[in-house]
């Protein structure tokens, strides 16, 4: 049983649920990306495409988890430059769509540099926190880690994307507190950047400052931002108990919302599925960010769990905005969810952060591999 | 545990600790939207099952009124007019049939056509209304009043419609509206246009269209089960797009307009030390008030089938032979060369032999011996064919697109064409033939392969009169805001070519092109104006399609120039008899002088024709 033995030492340590819990909603992602879209004209080979770029994205994954992270973390310092570099660019010839620059078309493929700064951002603090114990009690070191932060969240927001911003932010926050920045400190500079909100609020484009002004007042614009969001309310409440029936959703089967294959995918879950698919839902995105705070606990070293604490914090946050949005509880900020939204490039940096994160378990438990009966 | 600290230092909080305050932040998150799905699809559901079930939400949108449109004094060249249109909700024509045949008794139209409207679109977009007719009259809007209760999901909507007061003034400035097209709406989806949006598909209409359109409003209401309205949710106030201030004095061109009449042509006035287009004529022109609820197919196709092309901006893209007035650019070419001086004579003897061909003048009798002086100011034509078998033909070609022929102006509209300046590499290209010395003689004198709009020789007229200076030409004067009545923008010039001139070369031409018209041999004498110092040149364009064109360019005062015009009458004949009191007129008019009363140009004695044996010129319009 020699062949077996290779595959048992080959799956060994492989974080199995974590995998359950991405693909389950990958699948379900398909289906109601199906329901959504099929009936929609233009967009009806949608779905095709997303299970397309799952294929391209379990590849990414299993790259991904055969990398040391270490790497990662050893080259953060230059995605970090890189990044900035291309936000700079994107700012003066990124392709402009509702407004904002936020692409970059290198030949036939486009890149959207504020995908690549959060992620290197994520690295950098997990690499000068995670490398640094003592020296994080010095005041200096805070204001050096808080500029990492700021220049690249500045440049994002002035593109704009408040999604990109609003991920980072709290992410950031995260690891600091973690990491053993004074909590006393965090909260000054809390305190601060609500003080300078009406600053921000000036840095805002027009219809970021409507969104805004949607969420605390829906009908306020009962036609255009507010309008998504009382028809996803309605869609989401009129599933009920047990939902509509796949398929049978009549919000959605009839357009009444915008965007339903992307950002207000969860609308869909609500109104065919009704309570019980969304508890469902949650439960595996639940279950998922429980895994990851796992393997960060049992880390190999600090910056594996500060970087895997991380990834966990920036899927929170992306699902708990989007579906709070849907829910009518958080603003209209163009977040997607992960794995269910389509989107090709959101899919494969989803699958390349899961795989990140098999590495860093798999290298927590190689040890056991090693003094194995082998 | 991986994450320790060095032993010796001593934290409030364990790292462990943190991570389980973290985790528990999460699961309350989680929590809260747990909760709020559980208010919503527990507790709420047979509310919003209820709103979801009888589907009665429906979007009403508020058309936004587009922005007006005014000359340079606020003269109202572009409004809308309240008009009433009938509209159906396809999912809420409980009773189709019936509802179906009081509508066509109503409205006195086949039933066939309105279903046919009505099928095409029901089954997709079942809660989007249609509209089935426009421009309601009162006995209509009474009738269908009085049978409201009959007509269930039937609407009556006012709506704000395009309309130009002064009718075909400035037609093709202005342009026209339609609803959005296939190939617009996958251009411009991302800037918020939807299927059925009204755009500006022409002109200052289509270049300026997201200033104009506004924000179109809406009303949501609830509607009870049989589609009858039961209460409005939400009002959202359409907003009005913003005033467009154009640079044109709709006086100058309304006299444009009447000195061109019924000939076919084009005039373009501007002042030459900003760039802004004061008047712009083409002519035949349309009636932009026929576009604006939709162009019937018949009356469309009339406009297309024209041979005469009223659609046509004959000024931007109307691309002719410039004739004689593309002189003063040869000999500019050839004073740079240093291949002639002032003092240099040529023998016209009224028929000249380049080999065997031979190529006249248009004065038969011929002019005698000629310095350049004398050349341009009678347009003897043979000085010129000599002189350009002088002269380099690359120095005429880069000259003539140092002063932005062959190249377009910019102008702040749609459909620019870019004009022709030929050269030996060109024809190599695309002829497949080598370049002659007889091409270089018919480009000396603005014939051949050279086409140009009336708008570039406008600009190269003002080229002149700057020194080298040409503004980009433009039409927006202003934009004003709808509410504070402030401009929110105002156009400032933009230098398009800075061409480098010698000046002294250039002060010989600007004297010479004032003698054109105040000597009493000038062919430009018609255009004189009391005690304005006006410089011009006449041109009569050889062309296959009957007579010539007749243009005349001109500046004035030669000293400050305030305005520069051109004149081109297709077919019309002699530039000097025809167009140059044209150009006289509209120069009093811009001016503020009293402007001299019309007569009937004198009959055409002298043909100012080049009687060359030139191939058939290619690509003039019609």
């Amino acid at each position: 049983m020699k062949i077996k033995s290779i595959f048992q030492s080959y799956f060994r340590g492989v974080d199995w649920a974590l995998i359950t819990c991405v693909l389950s909603l990958s699948v379900i992602g398909f289906f109601v990306i199906y329901s959504a879209t099929v009936h929609g004209g233009e967009m009806a080979e949608l779905w095709r495409k997303q299970i397309f770029w799952f294929g391209i994205s379990l590849i990414t994954m299993w790259v991904f988890s055969k990398i040391d992270y270490r790497f990662w973390l050893e080259a953060s310092y230059i995605f970090y430059v890189v990044s900035i570099i291309s936000l700079l660019v994107v700012l003066f010839i990124g392709d402009q769509t509702n407004g904002a620059r936020r692409w970059i078309k290198l030949g036939f493929i486009s890149y959207q540099p504020s995908e690549l700064a959060k992620l290197s951002v994520l690295l950098v603090l997990a690499r000068y926190i995670g490398s640094q114990t003592i020296e994080l009690y010095f005041l200096r070191r805070f204001f050096l880690l808080l500029s990492l932060l700021i220049v690249p969240l500045l440049l994002i927001l002035k593109q704009p994307d408040l999604g990109s911003a609003l991920l980072l932010i709290p992410v950031s926050f995260i690891l600091m507190y973690v990491g053993g920045i004074r909590v006393r400190w965090l909260a000054w500079v809390g305190l601060t950047a609500l003080a300078s909100a009406p600053l921000i609020w000036h840095f805002l484009k027009d219809y970021q400052r409507e969104r805004l002004a949607v969420f605390i007042d829906p009908q306020d614009d009962p036609l255009g931002a507010g309008y998504n969001i009382i028809q996803s309310v309605i869609a989401i409440g009129s599933g009920g108990i047990s939902g509509k029936g796949y398929m049978q959703g009549t919000q959605t089967q009839l357009s009444f919302i915008p965007e339903h294959h992307t950002d207000f995918i969860f609308s869909v879950v609500g109104e065919e599925w009704g309570f019980v698919g969304c508890v469902f839902v949650l439960g595996f995105y639940y279950f998922m960010i429980q895994r990851i705070f796992e393997i960060s606990k049992k880390a190999r070293d600090r910056e594996g769990a500060l970087l895997a604490l991380g990834i966990a914090g920036m899927f929170t946050v992306q699902i708990i905005i989007n579906v709070g949005m849907t829910v009518g509880l958080l603003p209209v900020t163009g977040l997607t969810l992960p794995f269910i939204s389509y989107g090709g490039s959101s899919l494969m940096f989803s699958y390349a952060a899961i795989g990140i994160l098999l590495n860093i378990s798999y290298a927590n438990r190689r040890p056991v591999l090693i003094t194995g009966k082998g | 545990m991986a994450l320790r600290f060095p032993r010796g230092i001593k934290f409030a909080v364990s790292t462990e600790k943190k991570m389980n305050v973290l985790f528990g932040i999460v699961s309350l998150a989680f929590f809260g939207v747990f909760l709020k799905l559980f208010y919503l699809q527990i507790l709420n559901y047979p509310y919003y099952r209820g709103l979801s079930d009888s589907n009665s939400l429906r979007l009403i949108t508020a058309r936004a009124p587009r922005g007006i449109i005014t000359d340079r004094s606020g003269e109202i060249l572009a409004t809308n007019i309240p008009s009433y249109s009938l509209y159906v909700v396809p999912a809420d024509l409980k009773a189709y049939g019936p509802t179906m045949v009081r509508l066509s008794q109503i409205l006195d139209e086949p039933l066939s056509s309105l279903e046919m409207t009505v099928e095409s679109r029901r089954k997709r977009r079942k809660f989007e209304p249609i509209r089935l007719q426009a421009h309601l009259d009162e006995t209509l809007i009474a009738q269908i009043e009085e049978n409201r209760a009959r007509l269930p999901g039937v609407y009556i909507q006012m709506e704000p419609e395009r309309y130009y007061p002064h009718g075909e003034l400035a037609s093709h400035i202005l342009g026209y509206i339609g609803e959005i097209s296939e190939e617009d709406l996958t251009r411009l989806r991302e800037s918020g246009y939807s299927v059925g949006a009204v755009v500006g598909k022409k002109g200052i209409e289509r270049v300026y269209d997201q200033v104009l359109r506004g924000e179109d409003g809406g009303v949501q209401i609830e509607v009870d089960a049989s589609g009858v309205q039961k209460r409005t949710l939400a009002y959202k106030k359409p907003i009005q797009g913003q005033t467009l201030q154009l640079s044109i004095d709709w006086k100058v061109q309304e006299l444009a307009e009447q000195m061109l009449g019924d000939q076919i042509g084009s005039i373009v006035v501007t002042n030459p030390q900003t760039g802004e287009i004061l008047a712009m004529v083409s002519h035949p022109n349309f009636d932009p008030n026929e576009f604006v609820s939709g162009i019937s197919y018949k009356d469309w196709n009339k406009l297309l089938k024209d041979k005469n092309h009223p659609l046509e901006n004959r000024a931007i893209q109307g691309q002719y032979p410039p004739g004689s007035i593309f002189k003063p650019i040869t000999a500019l070419a050839a004073l740079e060369e240093g291949v002639i001086d002032l003092k240099k004579v040529f023998l016209c003897k009224g028929i000249f032999w380049f080999k065997t061909t031979p190529y006249r003048c248009w004065r038969t009798s011929g002019h005698g011996w000629v310095n350049l002086e004398r050349a341009i100011i009678e347009s003897c034509d043979i000085f010129f064919y000599q002189l350009s078998l002088l002269v380099k033909v690359d120095k005429i070609s880069d000259m003539a697109k140092e002063m932005g022929l062959g190249s377009k102006t910019k102008i702040d509209l749609d459909s620019e064409a870019t004009g022709l300046v030929p050269s030996p590499q060109w024809k190599e290209a695309t002829q497949h033939q080598p370049w002659f010395p007889g091409n270089t003689i018919q480009m000396s004198f603005g014939q051949g392969y050279l086409l140009t709009t009336p708008l570039q020789m406008l600009d190269v007229t003002s080229g002149w009169a700057m020194n080298g200076k040409i503004y980009k030409p433009h039409l927006l004067y202003k934009v004003v805001d709808q509410n504070t009545g402030r401009a929110v923008f105002e156009k400032q010039p933009e230098v398009l070519h800075d061409a480098e001139l010698d000046q002294k070369s250039l002060d010989f031409i600007k004297a010479t092109l004032e003698k054109v018209v105040s000597s009493n041999v000038g062919t430009g004498k018609r255009a004189r104006i009391k005690d304005i110092r006006v410089a011009g040149k006449t041109g009569s364009a050889e062309n296959p399609h009957g007579a010539d064109h007749a243009w005349f360019t001109a500046y004035a005062p030669a000293e400050d120039p305030k305005v520069a015009v051109i004149v081109m009458v297709e077919n019309g004949g002699e530039g000097g008899v025809v167009s140059a009191p044209i150009a006289k007129r509209v120069m009093e008019q811009t001016l503020g002088l009293d402007v001299t009363p019309w007569q009937t140009p004198t009959p055409v004695v002298a043909q100012e024709t080049p009687s060359v044996q030139s191939p058939p010129v290619m690509g003039v319009a019609p």
